[in-house]
């Protein structure tokens, strides 16, 4: 029976500010002394696996990414667009409104005053390219390890905020390999692999608008668990997934001959739907904490078990050859002397 | 070296390449995917699925879950979770009952090989016992082996002397006839050039061989050869069978320069008392000890008196006499 040929990937899925636990589980992985083959990211995964991607040592990846996060909690990661702010606001406070119909009339104005942005969010991206410039060069990047990010095409703000709270499932998830693209785009993929609407602009990408992966695919967390293109583009056999919500609706049993571990959050790690904007030091390091700890005892307990058959299979090989080399040698005094 | 080994060392997995090759083509072991189905699907998936749906029991979470049918999205998940696992777990008892049924297979034939082993090792004690019962027999047998082997060399080794020995017992007989066909004694007396040549034999390898022969025919032929070689020189030179002539024996001895005499008198009454030890009975000795340590008329009152030096000798008797004496003493 010839070996199937096996490779290694490992999925980041996103959760805004809560991917400080992905650093954490980084540093385990380094620990454990696993290296991928590939890499997938959505949202704030897009932006941990982007480094991830261009450094490709998991070592030296682990240590960066735990530095990157403390300064993101000690500088201001988010920041504030505050004319787009006030416009989004507006739209979306008006949508909800008992006074639907008066809200097709500031619609139409503030659609004359924005000059059709509807795709617009309040923040900008100028922290997370800063980091992308800094620890994922293009250059690098161009040769590091196969990187997927899971997007989604933007429908506007307002389907887009209604998909990111479950109320539409219209979304279709593209991954795409962001060393496919031109080096112009290769950091807007990464960006709009984690724009979410309101907060951050979509991104033009080979003239589509591309929005955050994880408004798509929301029956079985397609779009912000993005193991799919691993799996089918890049045949890897091993994933290990790191996901950064309590209950994702990802199914492992969708991927047949696929070996799976997933890492999910100890229950009580994440205590409010504001965790994702929470940059803050004291939440930074309980969730690299937390990474860290969960990833060791889910990958321990799950290798011990691997551990167990393959020591079965060393020592059943091993009473093979001893009984072999017995029977072999078929022991026997002559009967004369 | 395959992408799945590197990936099973980062797993820090205890398995040898070669020994996952080789026992994937003789054995079937539950996958890895089935494993990680039952204690991650279930330990991980399974209880944070279980975790959410037991916190979400507020009236509004309930009616919200259930509206937009996450409740039973969570459900099915944690289900497909669960059944999953059991399968695993099922296939993976099975794997173990396979195992153990492979150990006890093993178990039969390494028991086989046991009682197998017990049986030649009972054959080879009960033809270890007919040995030790043969033990004295045997010993027997190499000391007779021994003794015969220790014989045949000591024999070998006399023969080997011997041949060396023969050769250079004969070598000295050629010498000495050589000396006297080269004239190197004509200063002395017929008689004493007998009786010098055959004591140099004798002093040397030819008495040496004549002792190491145990055999008295082989004496008779080493002693015979001596003899006719003399008789074949020394008839040219005179009538062997004519007697010796005392007074002139004694007269040409007085001519010796004194060194020569003087040895002449000292091996011979050496001779004379070796003899006289081992009960011999010295007579040609005799006559040359006193012919050689007196002057000329003591010397034939001496020889007068002697009982044992005859009055009328030939040289043929006198050789004989005289080489009886030297290869007996």
């Amino acid at each position: 029976m010839e070996m199937k040929k096996t490779k290694l990937g490992i999925v980041l899925s996103g959760g805004g500010a809560k991917g400080a636990y992905e650093a954490g589980f980084l540093k385990a992985l380094s620990e454990l002394n696993i290296q991928p083959d590939a890499l997938a990211g959505t949202s704030i995964g897009a932006l941990n696996g982007s480094v991830y991607a261009a450094q490709k040592d998991t070592k030296n990846v682990a240590k960066m990414l735990e530095d990157i996060w403390h300064d993101m909690a000690s500088s201001e990661a988010l920041k504030f667009d505050k004319k787009k702010a006030f416009l989004n606001i507006v739209e979306v406070i008006a949508f909800f409104s008992p006074l639907a119909p008066v809200h097709r009339v500031v619609k139409t104005t503030t659609t004359i005053l924005r000059g059709c942005r509807s795709q617009e969010g309040v923040l900008t991206t100028e922290p997370a390219e800063n980091i992308l410039e800094k620890y994922a060069p293009v250059e690098k990047l161009l040769k590091g390890l196969p990187f997927y990010v899971g997007v989604t095409e933007s429908s506007g703000n307002m389907i887009d905020t209604l998909r990111f709270l479950g109320l539409s499932h219209s979304g279709i998830t593209d991954y795409i390999k962001v060393q496919s693209l031109n080096t112009e785009d290769m950091y807007k993929i990464i960006l709009a692999s984690a724009a979410l609407p309101l907060l951050f602009d979509a991104v033009t990408v080979n003239g589509k608008n591309y929005r955050d992966g994880c408004l798509s695919s929301l029956d079985n967390a397609g779009g912000n668990t993005p193991i799919k293109p691993l799996v089918e583009n890049e045949q890897c056999t091993h994933i290990i997934i790191c996901h950064l919500d309590h209950g994702s609706y990802f199914n492992r049993h969708e991927w047949k001959n696929v070996n799976i571990i997933e890492i999910r959050p100890t229950f009580g790690t994440f205590s409010s739907d504001l965790d994702p904007l929470r940059f803050s030091i004291d939440k930074i390091d309980l969730w690299i904490e937390q990474g860290y700890k969960d990833a060791v005892k889910i990958l321990k307990d799950t290798f011990a078990a691997l551990n167990g058959k393959y020591e079965r299979i060393t020592s059943e090989y091993r009473s093979d050859q001893a009984i072999q080399s017995l029977i072999n040698k078929k022991f026997s005094i002559p009967d004369d002397y | 070296m395959s992408k799945k080994y590197k990936i099973v060392q980062a797993f820090n997995l205890p398995v040898e390449y070669e020994t996952l090759e080789q026992i994937e083509e003789t054995h079937n072991y539950i996958s890895d995917k089935l494993i990680l189905d039952a204690v991650n699907g279930v330990n991980v998936v399974a209880r944070d699925l279980h975790e959410v749906s037991k916190l979400r029991q507020s009236w509004l979470q309930r009616t919200t879950d259930t509206l937009f049918g996450n409740s039973k999205k969570r459900q099915d998940l944690i289900n497909e979770n669960l059944i999953e696992g059991l399968n695993a777990c099922s296939q993976w008892l099975q794997d173990h009952d396979q195992h153990i049924s492979r150990i006890d297979h093993k178990i039969s034939i390494v028991a086989s090989e046991l009682s197998r082993t017990q049986d030649e090792i009972l054959k080879f004690y009960a033809q270890h016992q007919t040995l030790k019962s043969r033990v004295t027999e045997l010993k027997e047998v190499f000391f007779e082996f021994e003794t015969s082997t220790k014989q045949q060399i000591s024999y070998l080794r006399d023969y080997i002397r011997n041949i060396d020995i023969r050769t250079q017992a004969m070598d000295a007989l050629d010498l000495e006839i050589s000396r006297l066909t080269a004239n190197k004694y004509d200063t002395l007396a017929l008689p004493l050039q007998i009786y010098t040549a055959l004591d140099n034999i004798k002093s040397g390898y030819g008495g040496m061989y004549y002792d190491s022969l145990t055999n008295e025919k082989e004496k008779k032929e080493f002693q015979e050869r001596i003899a006719n070689e003399f008789i074949t020189h020394f008839k040219s030179k005179c009538d062997l069978d004519s007697y010796m002539d005392y007074e002139q024996l004694a007269e040409k001895i007085s001519t010796l320069q004194p060194i020569q005499k003087d040895s002449l008198a000292f091996i011979s009454t050496q001779h004379y008392n070796t003899m006289i030890t081992n009960n011999g009975y010295p007579e040609a000795t005799d006559l040359v000890s006193i012919m050689t340590s007196y002057e000329k008329n003591v010397a034939l009152q001496e020889v007068d008196k002697k009982s044992n030096i005859a009055n009328f000798i030939t040289y043929n008797d006198y050789l004989t006499v005289t080489l009886q004496e030297h290869l007996k003493a």
